[in-house]
């Protein structure tokens, strides 16, 4: 793999990332973000996976209370 | 003429269910039993990996599932063509999430995952096609990804894995 498709890649997942934090109707933290759960497609574009830990927060919320330890 | 929709799965939901239908009636929901169908009964040939929620299959889904995701948009009277926005599925090639987990945590996470991927939509996220729900049985289903995850190629367990030069 060369560094272009490697840049391709942090890229991709950044852009997913941003999506879901600023860009989305919901503001979305995903909170299990790990290699596998970014999956590649034909054309090696990264695919963020896995929301079943994920999290909305609504409106201008910061912060959020975690009691439970997860998706380790 | 209308189609014929005889594999319908049988409404044997719970009212949780019914809720979650409710909340996110835009997503096709497919019948249980073409998907054990095409999956081969979940047969570990057809396995791809192992999530949190459970073991991931890749699945070609049958022709025949057009007609019943069209019956399901209220359009039965036109002609499906490959132009219908990404809804025509049957002959591709799929990825079923199975969570057949008895516990509350597993519907909350596959609930948490439907409502919130099928109002999402971006090239850098996975594409949610459908869901299925039957009895304790709950599936994910997204589009196939032939390039696996990245930790395929982090960890070389790809045949072009990463190397630093």
């Amino acid at each position: 793999m060369d560094w272009s498709k490697r840049s391709h890649i942090i890229d991709g997942v950044a852009r997913g990332l941003l999506y879901l934090h600023q860009d989305s109707r919901l503001r979305i933290i995903h909170r299990d973000l790990k290699l596998s759960n970014i999956l590649l497609d034909a054309l090696m574009n990264p695919k963020i996976s896995d929301f079943g830990l994920a999290r909305t927060f609504c409106g201008d919320q910061v912060e959020a209370k975690t009691r439970k330890l997860v998706g380790t | 003429m209308a189609p014929r929709v005889y594999h319908l799965a049988p409404f044997q939901w719970r009212k949780k269910y019914f809720r979650l239908r409710k909340e996110e009636p835009d997503l096709p929901i497919f019948s249980f039993p073409i998907i054990v169908k095409a999956t081969g009964n979940f047969s570990s040939r057809n396995k791809l990996g192992e999530g949190g929620f459970g073991p991931v299959y890749k699945v070609t889904l049958p022709y025949s599932i057009n007609m019943l995701i069209f019956e399901k948009k209220n359009d039965s009277s036109s002609i499906p063509n490959d132009g219908f926005q990404g809804t025509l599925i049957g002959g591709k090639e799929v990825a079923v999430k199975r969570n057949s987990k008895l516990s509350d945590q597993g519907l909350e996470e596959f609930k948490n995952e439907v409502l919130l991927i099928a109002k999402l939509q971006h090239r850098n996220l996975v594409k949610l096609l459908g869901c299925c729900i039957h009895r304790e049985e709950k599936l994910l289903i997204y589009e196939y990804m032939p390039n696996r995850s990245l930790d395929y190629f982090i960890f070389g367990l790809c045949f072009f894995c990463l190397t630093f030069p």
